[in-house]
């Protein structure tokens, strides 16, 4: 897994590449740390490139999107390819974050 | 990391140790039996998906002690199915016995962090059979394949 964050006015974007599981979560997790305690509380997944999340990766996810609403922060995602979908459908995750078809469509509510 | 793989045209059987860094392997063996047997990607990664659960599972919940252990997956290629054996010498733990009913439709405030392992290994296979046999805990999954009923 490959992890590419980038500093956008309003938003961090963060990009994996490749594969989120029990192997390499906790690497993600501490992304997501650093950017919070960073006071940077708009946060965009980008999961273009993003090929494979199991229970691992899925806890990471809630638990940053927890801890950003009680930050009144945002926690949003995009671009799921169709088994990252199948997931989040199944775990029953799309009702609960915000997924976006499109970087740009994220944006948009971060800067609202 | 110790690596076994005995692989004849249906079956393969993967060992490793009670270490979660021994996952990496399991992985690319799976994938490319998966690859020789023309799998299609989406049951590949549902049982890829349902292996990790399962595995992760023993290595973390399993064992009391420090010592190292064994865990067979064995990969079985049966035409219309595939099916997945996994052995370990842990704690009984007898994965149908696990109450893992999530509310899916529960508010983000409300929504475990815990729990959703083996809620997804079940929901990726067809079947999910468990039987304790002397001290092993033996798991098999069946996948049933597409287009080929």
């Amino acid at each position: 897994m490959e992890i590419l964050t980038k500093k956008t006015e309003n938003c961090t974007i963060v990009e994996i590449k490749g594969r989120l599981d029990t192997t390499n979560y906790n690497a993600l997790e501490s992304e997501f740390n650093k950017i919070i305690d960073k006071e940077n509380h708009s946060i965009l997944v980008d999961c273009s490139n993003l090929v494979y999340v199991s229970s691992s990766g899925l806890r990471v996810f809630l638990v940053a999107l927890k801890t950003l609403n009680k930050l009144n922060g945002k926690f949003l995602m995009s671009n799921l390819q169709d088994n990252i979908q199948e997931i989040f459908e199944i775990s029953g995750f799309i009702s609960i974050f915000k997924v976006y078809a499109s970087n740009e469509e994220a944006l948009a509510q971060c800067e609202s | 990391m110790i690596m076994e793989e005995q692989n004849t045209n249906n079956t393969c059987c993967i060992t490793i140790k009670n270490q979660i860094t021994e996952f990496t392997e399991v992985v690319k063996t799976i994938d490319q039996v998966c690859y020789n047997w023309n799998v299609s990607p989406k049951i590949v990664n549902q049982l890829n998906l349902a292996i990790e659960e399962a595995v992760s599972n023993i290595i973390f919940y399993a064992f009391s002690d420090k010592r190292e252990h064994i865990i067979s997956i064995i990969l079985s290629n049966n035409k219309d199915n595939i099916t997945v054996q996994i052995s370990d010498d842990g704690k009984s733990f007898n994965i149908l016995e696990v109450d893992n009913d999530i509310d899916i439709n529960a508010s983000v405030e409300e929504r475990e962090i815990g729990g959703l392992g083996i809620y997804i290994l079940k929901k990726m296979v067809d079947v999910v059979e468990y039987q304790r046999k002397g001290n092993m805990n033996i798991l098999k999954l069946t996948k049933k394949l597409e287009n080929k009923q």
